[in-house]
């Protein structure tokens, strides 16, 4: 069982970066062969999302920027850039080791990617605690987000975002505790096809095919929708249960759930099956959509901002997606410092690029 | 308007198709264009047009018209 606690460890900081366009799903014609923008808005839940043409890193990097600033602190402290994406900037070399340099972080400054997607960000939290909880990093980044543009494709459920999570080490902190699974029999069911090792891009990589309803190519990423669903309502309930059973807490006393932000009726299923009320199930979808392993930590910093600056609030967090893979981790958030929105336009990337 | 009625107007509007389509053959499986979207679409109508909360388990049966039309009779609503 994939149950552990991390203590001593801290998140001091949060912020998001987002593209400055806003794309608007109602507006999209012929968004299926099937159905209308209308129905597509209704059941997902994503009404905009932001997209443009930007990588993860153009959209972190003025976040962490701010972040530290917002933080006061200074770029020759952070010891550790870990950044979580399945689209970073280039296919080799890790886009940690770019935003390093970007960033003008000191070269004593440990950098590494983590491939994960909508169960990224409690993972990248879990690796990066676990590094610090001895106490010999004191200052980390974690960076989690994903800009799908790989090649040209505009899916209306996924948005483009990162965000950057500020840690610290902080001696006797309760820290954070989790909970992991994986089911890779599923690796199927949110796959792009071609452009790795195992399917190398070909003629045939370019050739559309018909899935559920809407033409992909096999460079271009796919989803068996119900199959999704499936897993995400039966397996998210459970992994909240786990925990709160393996660390003696109650789990509805949480003052927050904040979920992978998939598909707005899985999300309300999950919710109706835990009884959380829903008020207490911030969602960014409806702006952001589903902008995978950035989605927990951009629904915090969009939604309750306002909550963890000024106050002690206590969070259950659960990504859960591609891979299978899924996520659960319970923690404090005690006055933190969340910065206000980043948006990223074409013209703000070309001042460090 | 009967109960029967208003599935088989849910049925066509979320499938554009005729009330003489809707049959014991109509599943996922022979109809085009049953993605997941219009499944959760489906649902969706159902509980708004007659005040229900599908579980979940249910959702992820409403793959036929049978189905759906037995889905209905668990949560007592006379087709």
């Amino acid at each position: 069982m994939a149950f552990f606690e991390v203590k001593n460890v801290r998140i001091a900081g949060m912020a998001a970066g987002v593209p400055e366009k806003v794309v608007c799903n109602l507006e999209i014609e012929n968004i299926s062969n099937d159905y209308d923008a209308a129905a597509f808005v209704e059941v997902t839940g994503v009404k905009e999302r932001r997209f443009d043409e930007l990588t993860v890193s153009d959209l972190a990097v003025p976040a962490v920027e701010r972040l530290l600033h917002d933080l006061g602190w200074s770029k020759d402290e952070i010891e550790g850039l870990f950044v979580v994406t399945q689209h970073g900037d280039y296919i080799v070399p890790a886009t940690s080791c770019i935003m390093q340099d970007v960033l003008g972080f000191t070269k004593e400054c440990m950098a590494m990617d983590i491939s994960l997607g909508c169960s990224g960000w409690v993972y990248g939290l879990s690796s990066v605690a676990s590094l610090m909880s001895n106490g010999m990093l004191k200052k980390c980044l974690l960076v989690s987000g994903d800009a799908r543009r790989r090649v040209e494709f505009e899916d209306p459920l996924f948005g483009y975002a990162a965000t950057v999570t500020a840690l610290e080490y902080h001696e006797g902190n309760t820290g954070f505790k989790f909970h992991f699974g994986t089911d890779g029999s599923g690796y199927d069911a949110i796959i792009i096809p071609d452009g790795g090792a195992r399917n190398q891009i070909s003629a045939s990589s370019f050739v559309p095919q018909q899935v559920e309803g809407r033409f992909y190519t096999p460079l271009q990423s796919r989803m068996k929708g119900m199959d999704v669903f499936s897993f995400g309502i039966s397996i998210v309930p459970k992994s909240v249960k786990k925990l709160a059973e393996q660390f003696g807490f109650d789990y509805l006393s949480y003052d927050y759930l904040v979920l992978h932000q998939a598909n707005m009726k899985m999300n309300n299923m999950i919710a109706k099956k835990l009884k959380f009320e829903p008020s207490k199930v911030p969602s960014s979808m409806w702006n952001f959509g589903n902008t995978s392993s950035a989605s927990i930590p951009l629904t915090i910093v969009t939604q309750l901002k306002d909550s963890c600056e000024k106050h002690s609030v206590n969070l259950l967090c659960c990504g859960f997606g591609v891979g299978l893979s899924w996520g659960t981790v319970a923690f404090n958030l005690d006055h933190i410092v969340i910065s206000s929105l980043v948006e990223v336009n074409q013209k703000c990337r070309s001042q460090w690029v | 308007m009967t109960n029967l009625e208003k599935l088989n107007r849910i049925f066509c509007e979320v499938f554009n198709v005729e009330e003489s389509a809707l049959d014991s053959g109509f599943d996922k499986c022979n109809i085009e264009g049953w993605d997941s979207v219009r499944q959760l679409s489906l649902s969706t109508a159902v509980e708004d047009e007659f005040d229900i909360m599908l579980d979940a388990e249910d959702i992820l049966e409403f793959t036929s018209y049978d189905n759906v039309n037995r889905i209905l009779a668990k949560y007592e609503i006379e087709l």
